[in-house]
């Protein structure tokens, strides 16, 4: 498979990923676990980056793989698996953070407006949430997690997974315009988190 | 390079990973889950010849038909007609009298040996929530879908939620319990969950708050719920086993102590003793009597709460009695032989940064202190 050069673990690379789905829709189980060690490491990163909770992540990519399961059978091979799979788990991920958001909802306030007040706070404060992650990584991942899920999203689609503004229109069900004008809004909070980290002794 | 050029070169190069053995871990899963699911399929096999119905065009088959038909009106008369079918409403206590059985939407439920009381707290499409008040059953949970979430509230602060395997889960007077038998569960105490995995056994650290004690509330304590989704095979749940002894289950400081000190011993062999002990020493350090306290703790002899009341021993003793200096030696001990990844490690660690900022030494203190964030990160990313 030609992304696992990148994302995949090793594994054996002469069967595409498309065989493999099709032969687990078939039943078949190794083809599947095949599909499961070739995309669990991208799937955990994914997971990670898109819903921004560690402590759950390792149940996330297992739902991933789960529902993959159950959907492999309406792969119609139209776009690439991996595209495909993106699909799956980014709808886990988001179904797992609309529960969490709606169970802490109060009142008026909606989840966007939560993780903006979020982002305002931690941001603007004395940043001793980041204090102690001094790699890089954490205070990418620290900025990403502060940002709303809508704007998350398309972020980690395109840079991260390399996804291009089709595909992710496709993917989350929105018009391309809208993916470049989440793309801008994330990539500004981000580079305004950065900077206040940079800002910092 | 700055952070603002670096940043999506790091974003899309560096990938998070887990131990080789969470993957497989999580691999062995995924085996048992496919398994599952293939015995679900095997279950209902494909009719790939004429259909069923065809067979009843036939004249030769209408009575067979008609006589089918009858059967199954009668059997639903009778099914209809007995109470155990009704309807289980949120809200809504039920009370089993010796073994029972019963069925809803959701999940079957046995009711092994004596009385059993559980109440249904919440039912919606995505939650179910049940309450264990008093007794003991066993629950065959249906396979939960993605965003489903099916728990146990064991204590008032502590609750079982299913992730997809099975597991048992135990409540008496005293204490309530969860030992996984496959995969893994999230523990919920007090809003910080905690996994639990295949063989590990965690426990309620409140037990004497028992969730409606004699009570049909239906107001829900729970906190981020619904985050966990089960797999698909079905889960088993044993839940409580009834107290045979009276235990106290007074939770004031004053005379409750007595009463629970003089249970310990009465009953030092009793199943229950070091709960009881340690809710001893709390009452009493609550109560203002620190050294009546240390007696209480020093009770606690199970392996999984004696960490617990060591810790809380320590704790007065430093405060109450101003004895840092051989804590801190005991502490010291203690954490040589402890695992970063211990639960209890963060507490004891955070009783040593007390110790060092009492003792005025900010330097051992900063250096703990990044020592504990490096922890957090490493698990956090770990995770």
């Amino acid at each position: 498979m030609n992304q696992t050069s990148r994302h995949g673990d090793p594994g054996n690379v002469t069967v595409t990923d498309e065989d493999l789905a099709a032969r687990a829709a078939t039943g078949d189980e190794r083809a599947f676990l095949e599909l499961y060690r070739r995309h669990r490491r991208y799937v955990l990163t994914l997971v990670v980056r898109t819903s921004g909770r560690p402590e759950d992540a390792e149940d996330l990519v297992q739902d991933s793989f789960f529902q993959l399961h159950r959907s492999l059978g309406s792969f119609s091979g139209r776009s690439s698996f991996r595209t495909w799979f993106h699909g799956i788990v980014v709808r886990v991920c988001h179904s797992a953070t609309r529960n969490r958001l709606a169970q802490r909802r109060r009142g008026d306030a909606d989840a966007e407006h939560m993780d903006e007040e979020r982002m305002e706070s931690e941001v603007g404060g004395d940043g001793r949430d980041h204090a102690s992650q001094h790699a890089l990584q954490d205070w990418i991942q620290g900025c990403l997690d502060l940002l709303p899920i809508l704007h998350r999203l398309p972020l980690v689609l395109h840079i991260y997974s390399g996804l291009d503004l089709s595909d992710i229109s496709r993917i989350l069900a929105i018009p391309e315009g809208s993916v470049k004008s989440r793309l801008f809004h994330a990539r500004k909070r981000i580079a305004l988190c950065l900077e206040k980290r940079e800002a910092q002794p | 390079m700055s952070a603002e050029r670096d940043w999506e070169r790091t974003l899309r190069e560096d990938q998070y990973d887990l131990p080789a053995e969470s993957w497989q871990r999580m691999e062995n899963d995924m085996r048992s889950w496919l398994a599952a699911q293939s015995r679900n399929a095997n279950a209902s096999p494909a009719v790939t010849r004429a259909p069923w119905w065809s067979a009843l065009l036939r004249p030769s088959r209408w009575g067979v038909a008609l006589a089918g038909i009858a059967l199954a009106g009668i059997v639903y008369h009778f099914q209809a007609a007995t109470p155990d079918q009704l309807v289980w409403q949120p809200g809504q206590q039920r009370f089993f009298d010796g073994p029972n059985s019963s069925e809803w939407a959701e999940a079957r439920c046995e009711v092994q040996g004596s009385q059993a009381h559980i109440t249904l707290a919440r039912l919606d499409e995505q939650v179910v929530q049940l309450r264990l008040d008093q007794g003991q059953a066993t629950f065959l949970v249906k396979p939960r879908r993605v965003g489903e979430t099916f728990q146990v509230d064991l204590t008032k602060d502590c609750l079982v939620q299913v992730v997809g395997t099975a597991f048992t889960v135990g409540k008496d007077s005293l204490s309530a319990w969860v030992t996984v038998k496959e995969g893994r569960v999230r523990l919920q105490v007090a809003g910080d969950g905690q996994f639990v995995d295949r063989g590990g056994r965690a426990q309620c650290p409140s037990p004497e708050e028992s969730v409606g004690q004699g009570s049909a509330t239906t107001d829900s304590s729970l906190k981020d719920s619904g985050e966990k989704v089960a797999g698909g095979a079905a889960t088993h749940l044993t839940v409580a086993v009834p107290s045979l002894v009276a235990v106290p289950s007074c939770n004031e400081p004053g005379p409750c102590v007595a009463v629970l000190s003089a249970f310990v011993r009465k009953h030092p062999d009793h199943p229950a003793v070091n709960e009881v002990s340690l809710r001893w020493g709390r009452l009493a350090a609550r109560g203002g009597d620190p050294r009546d306290a240390l007696v209480g703790y020093s009770h606690v002899r199970s392996q999984i709460l004696s960490p617990i009341a060591r810790l809380e021993a320590m704790q007065l003793r430093v405060r109450e009695f101003g004895e840092s200096g051989p804590v801190a030696d005991s502490l010291d001990r203690w954490l040589s032989k402890l695992k970063v990844s211990d639960p209890i490690w963060r507490q004891v660690t955070g009783l040593r940064l007390e110790i060092f900022r009492r003792q005025g030494n900010d330097s051992s203190a900063r250096r703990l202190q990044e020592q504990i964030l490096e922890a957090s990160t490493a698990e956090s990313r770990g995770r």
